[in-house]
């Protein structure tokens, strides 16, 4: 149901713009008809609605108790109500003076307008490929403070996950698979016709790995009017090189004019509660210990059995220790998290009036994660401004101004003595996280802690951090200019400059006394760090929109101008001499400092025509072509074109429409090239550098010596830019009246002329080469059901679901390449080989006999293989997911679910859980010695120096056990890998909006209440019980898919809100 | 009309806008890095990129294959090194990788520019150094791409193998070709601070040369005896002839981060206070046996622990017998200090091969030979700070150089031995080659603690892979297999070297 406010918004804005319709009405003979327009469904009068008279531009609309008043001239006698979500109804006038008219509710908006490419509105109708818009209204019910989190499990085709459950962390989303090895995958960001910045802050590094989060969740979701998703290149392609991965333009509210130039006030309050949502699943057997032994300052769980009796634990300081029952605490994880808090809130107030319109919104987000301190917060202010002038007749201006703070804290992932997380999972299993929490205790200092391998985690919450803090403001200009029909044009010149402060610090570890012999000793460091981002991008288009009887056509013709430039500074001092004194000067050593600076730079001319015949076929044709300053010279131009169709043959057939009221199918076809990264042509020198993965040596030396040595990567002067083609064949069919809806679409993108640093033997004097290599394909389906179950006057049932497959093939590589290697840890790699898809996890295994029994060493260890084997892929079989929506008068409840199936991922969570002795697997044969079944060991060699095997009698002893599982069991590198299948409920929102009669009496136009749970259960296969396989921390594109090194847990959360208009 | 006027300003916009030429799109010059640079100004990292790698992790592997240190209880970092479990992954990128595409090619750059522009003391220092590298890779792999390595930006990515002989004689004509180069020309650029390793003195590095052609021929003793033998004579014919009588050495260390020794770097600062590496028994044995204790204490801290010097049998690192929880601390560990520079070549070695030319070939005199061997031994003491060497290597002595006259493998033995000695913790890979070579220290027939075991004798790492043989080799690299199809096949860890063919001694 429409509300009465909103309603009214619509006739103050419509009236307006009858009224400009209405400038030159000719006062010929007429007769005036009057009337009551009233809904169907509710018998309410409907305001607002537009009558038009047909064939002519006469018309009105209704006003607030649904009357209208029109004059009909003689020369027709049709009248035509339309009205936004209703069926359109015609009416021959037959000389009647009144005419009371019922309007039906649309159940889909045929004439849904979507925002195609360079922000131009288009019917969706018109459209030869797959484009999704999701409303703002819609997007902002699950009440997340990112909005990519928000579109979650709502489009087909797309697959959006979070990094972790940290506040402020990064989003990732992957269109149709991916395309780029070495490049970008993730989509283009178009924010009111204008790019903006997505890239990550943040670090993969797997001793102490940060994410300050991706800078498209800067945006404030409460200023989002629509996100339409483009994924296809058919609809992408003007948007030029760095649409190859999808586009999502995303449109923001604007003020509307009202009459009398009244405001709108938009208020939203919301509080969120975060709990893990899933922990590594523990055993309660074993714990403290190795070996089997009770051992004091392990960080294991290889202890004896539990038995309940009283035992000292810990070091014994000033000759006193602590004493408690040797038992497992089921729940020391659990109780270590904090509930997370979040306050977001958000007020606006738009208005206008015929000459200008505004908006103003300021938005404001404070969150505290799951950690305990305030190490994992996020808080981001948002203010944003837009107007619209109206100069004259024919120039219209409008501007857009965002300014985001934002400051958020991360608590680092991975190994070593950073990583909070990593301390945790080694933390044994009868040993409570709460009784070393306060670290002035004796017990719990760096001298005294318990564990000789690990950090007491308070310490590191206490005494490291980070802090990044960013300025941003983006925004754009745009000018329209009515030339004289059929001419108009436009120009939008934007920016997005962004800067960051980033500063880390860690404190001195120098155990004594009980941990004098402590491995873990770190100096300590601050590291200040700042990030200057900036681009600039400019538009101008030339339209001619036209008529031809039965054909109209609009075109346009574009040039664009887009720079990026970035500049980054860091300083560390590498130890720290002061306590709790994190400052550059607090060293005992020089500062050390490092810059490094990038500008690109893009010009392209494009051109599109589209044409419908009848309204009911569409034909699409566009080009564009690229200069790039990334490529060499003489290839740094190229030419795109591009071609669909869209075919509504119920239109061509009405007899079709009596069971199908619509079915449109339509095609497309498009390229889309994509250059290289800077400055990657010519070989270059760098600053002298030496490694060997553990200390480092680098320029310039003591004694004023500084030096360069020889780039390690051959440039490429003939590099191409990447080529991709996309065809996609769709339809959109909607069934009994409207009830049931199936948008289909299948689409086959190939990828050429890969970029890729391809790695090249040393001996050559180099490590890599850029190269042009390879093709990969993606092929797959997107399917979205759309179901209304009832609908009554105060009961609507709707259910939606989704459908998504994508087949991912790396065709080929080239000659000399049979695979190349993506990211990797230790043994494992995530590579790409030819025939499969991008994305194949390799690793060891165990070694076997020719009798394929597995061969173990003299510790009846299974010995793994020296060549690695296949063990899956990071792709999804498919993704599916749905929702449902029930409203029971001004209740309504909707639940989404996601669903995701097949696909591995590397879990350093599930490997160190292993070595550590923690989880239920551990405790197979509750401990006690076996022989790995159908094993041999070397006993001699024959003649031929080959090993003879015979069977099996070493059994894994007490003293081994830790090795067998650390070492992968029988699995070896495969103990690493978990499945990333999952059901997720995604989002669960109760909403309520209190009847307008209560408010009468007040200044309020309504009021809404809700209460949102993201996230609350999760459904993994048996056996994968260590963490939310969305979970990763390795950035947001293509190496993110090799899995999680310690990351920090996924989160459950409730959101109660509050939304108010006046 | 003041839409026209609108429509101006609109227009002038657009028309800036549509401004668009080559030059604009012109800026992909790298502003981090540049590319062009001096040979001055590149020479150091060929010369460090050598001595992180050697004075590093080829440290670590010649240490534990010389029985120098062994893998310590309660960490694993190295015992896959410790059980000669070698897999071709293993010294890939971070040592091969370093020395080709790091070392090796900035060297190479130095070589060609200097050649180019006749600048023969840069060209000198620039090949001694890649000789210097060139011998320890084909020492260690047995074949290496040689004279088609390096030429990646001549499109050649794929460079053929040649065995290690035909590099060592091309090792010999190309330091010959750089020696023989005019070095009086009028106006030679002279290296000053760059060159890290001899400041300048370009008669160490012809002494230098000198010293590596004499340890290229004197490598070969065995396998081709008669090329050593007219290699040395050649040498020793020029009466000029210089060897080097100084250390070989990067000193440029500090206690600072990225500044340190790349020992201390990574074993200390890195993995934290060294957990890893102790000494290994067959070592401590012989210096302890030998009353060698004063170099001993110098050479290795006392147990964190507490106790007199203990060490570990070779490869003991599972040790059953020692309690759980035993680590590191329990062990004397060698001393590794931020400061301590990395030896490219010792004064000892240097003397010591001169030692051992004379003896072999008769090119001077055995007072000669003996001279050069006691001043080996007082160089080494020396360099802890000692000058009682003569109480080790005077008349009667433990060390004392073998009578006139005495069987020649005594004197190979007493050499070699004191090679053992001297080059520990410092140039232990070196002392490797040259027991793979000489079989000195010998090879114990019995396990480590045995009761006849004999001190200082080679034991087979208790946790061997090898079925109880003793490394000669490493694999070539996982990424040369998956780059270079010249790569040969694979190898086994233990399969000779083609210089190391002197038969058991029974």
């Amino acid at each position: 149901m429409i509300s009465h406010r909103i309603l009214k918004l619509w006739f103050f804005s419509l009236s307006l713009l009858v009224c400009f319709l209405s400038f030159d009405i000719s006062h010929a003979q007429e007769l005036t008809v009057q009337g009551k327009v009233i809904a169907a469904d509710d018998d309410q009068p409907v305001p607002g609605v537009t009558v038009l008279v047909k064939n002519t531009d006469i018309g009105t609309i209704t006003n607030l108790e649904g009357i209208y008043t029109i004059n009909v001239p003689s020369f027709s006698d049709t009248l035509l109500f339309s009205f936004v979500g209703m069926e359109p109804v015609e009416i021959a006038v037959d000389g009647r003076q009144e005419i009371d008219v019922v309007m039906e509710q649309e159940l889909y908006e045929m004439q849904e307008v979507v925002v195609t490419a360079l922000g131009i509105k288009r019917e969706s109708k018109a459209l030869g490929y797959s484009a999704t818009s999701v409303e703002g209204d819609d997007l902002m019910k699950g009440e997340d403070r990112s909005m990519l989190n928000s579109l979650q499990g709502k489009v087909a085709g797309v697959n959006i996950t979070s990094a972790s459950g940290a506040p402020g962390s990064s989003t990732r989303i992957i269109m149709r698979g991916f395309s780029s090895l070495g490049g970008s995958n993730q989509p283009l960001f178009i924010v009111d016709g204008m790019p903006v910045n997505n890239s990550q802050t943040g670090s993969t590094s797997i001793n102490g790995g940060t994410d300050f989060g991706n800078k498209v969740n800067d945006l404030n979701p409460d200023d989002i009017e629509s996100v339409t998703v483009l994924k296809g290149a058919a609809g992408t392609a003007l948007y030029g090189s760095r649409a190859a991965n999808g586009v999502i333009v995303i449109t923001t509210r604007k003020g509307e004019s009202t009459e009398e130039g009244r405001s709108q006030i938009t208020f939203s309050s919301g509080y969120t509660m975060e709990r893990p949502l899933r922990l590594v699943k523990y055993q309660n057997d074993f714990g403290q210990g190795i070996n089997g032994n009770a051992v004091a300052y392990e960080n294991m769980s290889w202890g004896p059995r539990f038995d309940s009796k009283m035992r000292p634990w810990g070091n014994i300081v000033d000759n006193a220790v602590r004493v408690k029952p040797y038992r497992a605490l089921p729940s020391n994880v659990e109780e270590f998290f904090d509930t997370g808090r979040s306050f977001n809130n958000a007020l606006s107030i738009s208005g206008g009036n015929s000459g200008t319109t505004y908006y103003l919104s300021y938005s404001n987000v404070l969150a505290d994660g799951i950690f305990p301190t305030d190490a994992d917060k996020y808080n981001r202010h948002t203010v944003a401004l837009r107007s619209s002038t109206r100069f004259s007749e024919r120039l219209n201006s409008s501007t857009s101004i965002n300014y985001v703070k934002k400051q958020n804290s991360y608590v680092p992932t991975g190994q070593g003595e950073q990583s909070v997380y990593n301390q945790i999972m080694q933390t044994p299993r009868d040993i409570s996280l709460r009784e070393i929490s306060n670290i002035n205790s004796k017990w719990n200092t760096i001298d005294n802690y318990y564990s000789l391998y690990t950090i007491n985690p308070y310490f590191i919450l206490h005494k490291n951090g980070n802090e990044n803090n960013e300025d941003r403001v983006y925004g754009n200009l745009e000018l329209d200019y009515a030339i004289a029909e059929p001419f108009s044009a436009k120009l939008r010149v934007g920016a997005d400059v962004s800067n960051e402060q980033t500063k880390q610090w860690s404190a001195k570890i120098d155990p004594h006394g009980n941990n004098e012999f402590s491995a873990l000793r770190d100096p300590g460091n601050n590291v200040e760090s700042s990030r200057y981002r900036m681009e600039i991008n400019s538009d101008f288009i030339l339209n001619y929109t036209k008529s031809f009887g039965d054909i109209s056509v609009d075109a346009l013709v574009g040039h664009n101008i887009n720079q990026r430039s970035y500049k980054g500074i860091s300083v560390a001092s590498n130890d720290q001499l002061i306590e709790d004194f994190p400052h550059l000067s607090n060293t005992t050593q020089s500062q050390t400092g490092s810059e490094y600076s990038q500008i690109r730079r893009l010009t392209g001319i494009y051109t599109s025509v589209n044409m419908s015949f009848k309204n009911y076929l569409f034909l699409t044709a566009t080009a564009r072509n690229d200069w790039s300053s990334t490529l060499p010279e003489q290839n740094n131009s190229f030419f795109y074109p591009g071609v669909n169709a869209g075919f509504v043959f119920t239109d061509l057939f009405p007899g079709l429409k009596s069971f199908m009221p619509y079915g449109k199918i339509r095609a497309g076809w498009a390229r889309v090239g994509n250059d290289a990264p800077p400055y990657s042509i010519y070989s270059t020198f760098t600053t002298g550098y030496h490694s060997d993965g553990f200390g480092y040596l680098s320029y310039p030396l003591t004694g004023g010596i500084n030096a360069y040595e020889l780039g390690n990567q051959i440039g490429n002067e003939n590099l191409q830019p990447e080529l991709s083609t996309e065809f996609e064949l769709g339809t959109d069919l909607r069934f009994f009246a409207n009830r049931l809806g199936i948008d289909f679409t299948w689409y086959d993108r190939t990828i050429t002329d890969l970029i890729w640093a391809a790695p090249i033997a040393y001996t050559s004097g180099y490590g890599s080469q850029l190269i042009n290599l390879g093709e990969i394909t993606n092929r797959g389906v997107e399917a979205l059901l759309n179901i209304v179950a009832l609908r009554t006057k105060n009961v609507e049932w709707e259910f939606s679901l989704n459908f998504t497959k994508n087949n991912n093939k790396l065709v080929r590589l080239n000659d000399e390449l049979d695979k190349v290697v993506i990211t990797g840890i230790g043994q494992i790699q995530f590579v790409g080989k030819a025939g499969r898809p991008v994305g194949i996890f390799e690793g060891r295994t165990v070694t076997r006999d020719d009798q394929g029994r597995i061969i173990v060493d003299n510790t009846g260890i299974p010995k793994p293989s020296e060549d690695l084997v296949e063990y899956g892929t990071s792709e999804y079989d498919y993704m599916t997911g749905g929702s449902t929506r029930l409203r029971l008068g001004n209740f309504s409840v909707s639940a989404t679910v996601d669903v995701r199936q097949g696909g591995i991922m590397y879990s350093r969570t599930k490997e160190i859980s292993h070595w550590s002795g923690t989880v239920p697997r551990t405790t197979y044969n509750m401990r006690e010695p076996f022989i790995v079944p159908n094993s041999v060991y070397e006993i001699d060699q024959d003649d031929n120096g080959d090993p003879v095997y015979t069977e099996n009698t070493i059994p894994v002893d007490r003293a081994h056990i830790l090795d067998y599982w650390a070492n992968g069991g029988t699995e070896i590198d495969g103990i690493s890998f978990i499945d990333k299948s999952f059901i997720k409920l995604r989002e669960v929102v109760a909403m309520y909006r209190l009847p307008v009669s209560w408010l009468k009496k007040m200044p309020i136009e309504s009021i809404q209440l809700s209460a949102v749970g993201k996230n609350l259960l999760l459904w993994t296969p048996a056996g994968q019980y260590y963490i939310d396989p969305e979970m990763t921390t390795f950035g947001n594109d293509l190496a993110a898919d090799f899995g999680e090194f310690s990351a920090t847990p996924a989160v459950r959360s409730i959101t109660f809100n509050l939304r108010m208009n006046f | 009309m003041i839409s026209k006027k609108y429509s101006a300003v609109f227009f002038g916009i657009m028309m800036i806008m549509m401004i668009s030429c080559e030059s604009w799109l012109d800026v992909n010059d790298d502003p981090n890095s540049p590319s062009e640079v001096s040979i001055e100004l590149v020479l150091p990292t060929g010369i460090s990129s050598v001595a992180w790698v050697v004075g590093g992790r080829y440290q670590v592997l010649g240490a534990l294959w010389s029985q120098h240190w062994t893998q310590s209880l309660g960490a694993s970092q190295y015992s896959s090194i410790d059980s000669y479990d070698i897999i071709s992954s293993d010294f890939d990128d971070r040592e091969f990788g370093e020395l080709y595409s790091g070392a090796l090619n900035d060297l190479e750059f130095v070589r060609k520019e200097a050649l180019k522009q006749e600048s023969w003391n840069y060209f000198l220092i620039a090949t001694v150094m890649q000789a210097y590298t060139f011998q320890i890779l084909a020492d260690l792999y047995g074949e290496i791409p040689f004279s088609e390595a390096l030429k990646g930006q001549d499109d050649n990515i794929t460079p053929v193998y040649e065995d290690g002989q035909a590099v060592y004689d091309s090792l010999i004509s190309r330091l010959d070709y750089a020696l023989t180069r005019d070095f009086e020309k009028e106006d030679l650029p002279e290296p000053g601070k760059e060159d890290i390793i001899f400041d300048g003195d370009m008669d160490q590095w012809i002494a230098f040369a000198n010293t590596l052609k004499l340890k290229i021929f004197i490598r070969q003793s065995e396998a081709r005896p008669e090329v050593a033998r007219k290699g040395v004579e050649m040498l020793y014919a020029d009466e000029d002839i210089e060897f080097l009588e100084t250390y070989a050495v990067m000193t440029n260390f500090i206690d600072e981060a990225g500044k340190r020794n790349p020992l201390y770097a990574t074993e200390i600062i890195f993995l934290g206070d060294n957990p890893n590496l102790v000494i290994s028994n067959t070592l401590l044995s012989f210096m302890t046996e030998n009353g060698d204790l004063d170099r001993l204490d110098a050479m290795f801290n006392f147990p964190d622990a507490g106790g007199g010097h203990k060490g570990l049998v070779q490869g003991n690192y599972n040790d059953p017998d020692e309690p759980a929880g035993t680590n590191s601390n329990s062990y004397s560990k060698p001393v590794f200090d931020p400061n301590y520079p990395v030896f490219l070549m010792m004064l000892s070695e240097s003397l010591l091969l001169q030692a051992e030319a004379i003896i072999r070939y008769d090119v001077d005199s055995y007072s000669e030979a003996k001279k050069k061997y006691n001043d080996a031994i007082e160089a080494s003491f020396y360099l802890y700070g000692f000058s009682n060497a003569e109480n080790f290597y005077g008349p009667g002595q433990i060390y004392a150089f073998p009578a006139e006259g005495s069987p020649p493998e005594r004197f190979i033995e007493a050499i070699i031995v004191q090679k053992w000695i001297c080059l520990a913790n410092f140039q232990s890979l070196e002392t490797f080659f040259e027991h793979n070579r000489t079989h000195y220290p010998k090879e114990s027939p019995v396990p480590g603690d045995d009761q006849d075991y004999e001190a200082g004798e080679f034991t087979v790492s208790v946790n061997n892979v090898t079925s109880g043989r003793f490394p000669r080799r490493l694999l070539f690299p996982e990424s040369e297999y998956a780059r270079n199809p010249n790569t040969p096949p694979r190898k086994e860890v233990w399969e000779k070297i083609w210089w190391d063919v002197k038969e058991e001694e029974q």
